[in-house]
């Protein structure tokens, strides 16, 4: 669109043009026709002049009638010529105020030429302005155009950043929001898995004290026979063992943790222990966490179970 | 989401805490009382090599002594599942099986007439190990055997109490017999610890009384009566010879060694009432400690031999008093009971056993004063450690008869020493043999 606007504008531009050239050639023309006219007249004015001169010279009586009548004829002449000076003068005039009309004239045609010039030169300006004008309207245009498209494009840009921005932030939210779900999942699962695990081992745990507490009863049943007391230890006497079992009851080591301070008691106890060996203890099959956890016994001895 | 998180961080803490009290949550498993036994051992019969068993059977011997001190239990060979001679035929499991917490084998070996060898081994079936060391006793008669399980024994006791044994001393009683209607033979005899073997050392045709040990078992000293009354003497076990070393006018009684061998404490009424003196022997002089008018007699010695104990009626009846040298001065020690007499110290002072009433046997401890019966009889008398402090021995009544009887310290266990018989009085456990 813009290109057909640039190609028009150009015509009537050219158009333009030409209608100032006929202007000009019609104007240069008028005045070249007055110039040639005028002189022609001026010359036949002279010519009739020299005669007149010549015939006033003949009779006296004559010439005094012929004086008077030259006198007369002289005054006649001398108006004539006064007359012809008066037309010579006024011809002059006439032809000083030709000349300066066309003086004038072409004072004003040059004024007019300058005037045209200077209006095609103000024209010429105009227009140079006016392209200008239109050219710097035109960058300005374009300028704008350019600052807007690059202000458009910026902002496509800057719309395109946001949006890539805003999916990027979506995808981001999303990606978050799924771990968030799936922490939040994984959190519950976590806590399910505890909440079971939980009751898995208080099912363990009840399930381990039954079992602890069967055993704990089997083993004290087993060792207690075998601790050979004397009737002169004092029953206030007691005493602390640790005991290391293999996971099949064997006893591994005994270890005393508290002493009762009587070693024949200590002994005592520590024989019954080894001679208890092996102790009954929950099987691996039957629970290995129970099993584990009575391969490491403490007992309490005391005679008087106080 | 915070919730959710507090809420689980909630729970991991509390199933943290409850793991962390799992495992805190140790088995522990109170065990009171027990049984009031001896320890189980099975001694094997100790498997003759190279010719017929002596007549000696070592592991009754041993057994009889272990089941005496009360310490032991031996259980019959009848329930054995195998009956090994050496280590390497030693199967736990079949000890284990009886109960058996000690295991005695062995294998007498008879190298030539009446020449034998003994070898023996003792395991603790409880932990699986032997104990001791295996050991070989050579150059044995045939009499000598009985002497060899004593060892055998002591071995066995030093293994399992972690103390000696006892079971090579000797003792030394008074015995009467009726050699013709009305007239008696006093007699003092020494046998070993058990009775077996007893030997007369001095004889009177005058009652024989309070015989004593010298701390290296080689002297005995005794009252003997004589026209002029009761004398002390002394004699040399190893040679026969004795001595009179106390021969006041009226009682003298009760004499009793110094732990160094060198002073004779005993009772004599020279004065009037009885008092206590002390003879030395190196310079035969004699000392009095008491002077108290009433009756002070039965003198004892400390361990250490920084006091003396006596029998004492000077707060009306028989009780028992501490002297001590230092201070030269008497205390009373005994308050329960109408009467306490004829005390003696264990090995290592922190006993004394005593006739509680006139006629029970009991063990007090020397701090606190309290006391263990051993028996609760009327005419129970003489009472006295075993060297190692874990027997009595003193004289009793047997279905009617004069018995001599060996106690474990404790009471728990008392036996009638079988090998004595007759008319058995006054017996003295000597140290251990040196």
């Amino acid at each position: 669109m813009s290109e057909r606007r640039k190609r028009l504008q150009g015509r009537s531009k050219l158009m333009a043009y030409i209608a100032a050239g006929i202007v000009h050639a019609i104007i240069i023309g008028a005045m070249v026709f007055n110039f040639s006219s005028k002189p022609e007249s001026i010359e036949a004015d002279f010519a009739e002049k020299v005669d007149v001169v010549k015939a006033t010279t003949i009779d006296e009586s004559e010439i005094q009638k012929k004086q008077d009548e030259l006198k007369q004829k002289e005054r006649e002449q001398r108006r004539q010529k006064e007359a012809e000076r008066k037309r010579l003068q006024k011809l002059k005039d006439d032809a000083q105020k030709e000349e300066k009309r066309i003086d004038e004239l072409k004072e004003k045609q040059k004024q007019e030429l300058e005037k045209a010039t200077e209006l095609e030169q103000q024209r010429k300006e105009i227009a140079l302005k006016k392209a200008q004008e239109e050219a710097k309207r035109k960058q300005e245009a374009e300028e704008r155009k350019k600052q807007e498209d690059a202000r458009k494009r910026k902002e496509a840009e800057a719309a395109k950043k946001r949006e890539q921005e805003r999916l990027q932030q979506e995808e981001l939210d999303r990606i978050k929001r799924e771990e968030q779900e799936l922490a939040a999942r994984r959190e519950m699962n976590e806590r399910l898995a505890q909440e079971e695990q939980m009751i898995r081992q208080q099912r363990a745990q009840q399930r381990a004290t039954t079992l602890s507490s069967k055993y704990a009863a089997l083993i004290k049943q087993r060792v207690q026979p075998k601790i050979t007391i004397s009737p002169d230890f004092s029953p206030t006497l007691s005493t602390r063992m640790n005991v290391k079992l293999s996971s099949s009851g064997d006893v591994r080591a005994v270890r005393i943790i508290e002493s009762s301070g009587n070693s024949a008691y200590d002994r005592a106890v520590e024989t019954a222990i080894y001679a208890s060996s092996p102790l009954p203890i929950p099987s691996q099959d039957e629970d290995p966490d129970v099993n584990k956890m009575f391969q490491d016994l403490t007992l309490n001895f005391s005679i008087d179970g106080r | 989401m915070n919730q959710l998180i507090n809420k689980s961080a909630f729970l991991l803490l509390l199933v943290l805490f409850s793991v962390a009290f799992t495992a805190q949550a140790q088995v522990s498993i109170d065990i009171s009382g027990g049984t009031v036994r001896g320890k189980p051992i099975a001694i094997v019969p100790f498997r003759t090599i190279d010719g017929t068993a002596p007549g000696t059977q070592i592991d009754q011997v041993i057994a009889n002594n272990l089941k005496i001190s009360g310490k032991f239990e031996p259980i019959s060979a009848n329930n054995y599942m195998s009956f090994p001679s050496r280590s390497e035929e030693v199967r736990f499991k079949d000890w284990r099986f009886i109960d058996a917490e000690a295991l005695v084998i062995g294998e007498i070996w008879k190298l030539d007439t009446d020449l034998y060898e003994v070898q023996f081994r003792v395991f603790d079936v409880a932990r699986e190990l032997e104990v001791g060391q295996g050991k070989r006793i050579p150059n044995l008669r045939g009499k000598d055997l009985r002497t060899a399980a004593h060892i055998i024994s002591d071995s066995v006791y030093q293994a399992f109490m972690n103390r000696p044994g006892a079971f090579n001393s000797r003792i030394a009683f008074i015995k009467r017999s009726e050699i013709e209607f009305q007239r008696f033979r006093y007699r003092l005899m020494v046998a070993d610890w058990d009775g077996f073997g007893e030997q007369e050392v001095f004889a009177s045709w005058r009652p024989l009384l309070s015989p004593a040990w010298s701390p290296d078992g080689r002297f005995l000293s005794f009252v003997s009566f004589a026209e002029t009354g009761s004398v002390i003497r002394v004699m040399d076990t190893t040679t026969g010879q004795h001595e009179i070393v106390a021969q006041f006018k009226g009682v003298n009684s009760a004499p009793a060694w110094s732990p160094d061998g060198r002073q004779l404490a005993y009772s004599t009424s020279q004065n009037g009432s009885p008092d206590i003196y002390v003879y030395d022997v190196n310079s035969k002089q004699h000392t009095r400690i008491s002077t108290h008018y009433g009756i002070d007699t039965e003198p004892a010695w400390s361990p250490d031999g920084r006091s003396l104990l006596f029998t004492s009626n000077r707060s009306g009846k028989p009780q028992i008093y501490s002297y001590d040298f230092a201070r030269q001065e008497s205390t009373r020690i005994t308050f329960d009971g109408d009467e306490n007499a004829n005390a003696s110290y264990d090995y290592n002072g922190e006993r004394v056993a005593l006739v509680h009433d006139g006629g029970q046997i009991a063990v007090m401890q020397e701090r606190t004063g309290e006391l263990t019966w051993i028996t609760r009889n009327k005419f129970d008398e003489s009472p006295s450690f075993s060297p190692n402090g874990d027997m009595v021995l003193y004289a009793s009544e047997q279905d009617y008869e004069p018995a001599l009887m060996v106690a474990s310290s404790d009471g728990r266990v008392r036996s009638k020493l079988e090998f004595v018989q007759g008319d058995v009085r006054e017996p003295s456990w000597s140290p251990l043999r040196q």
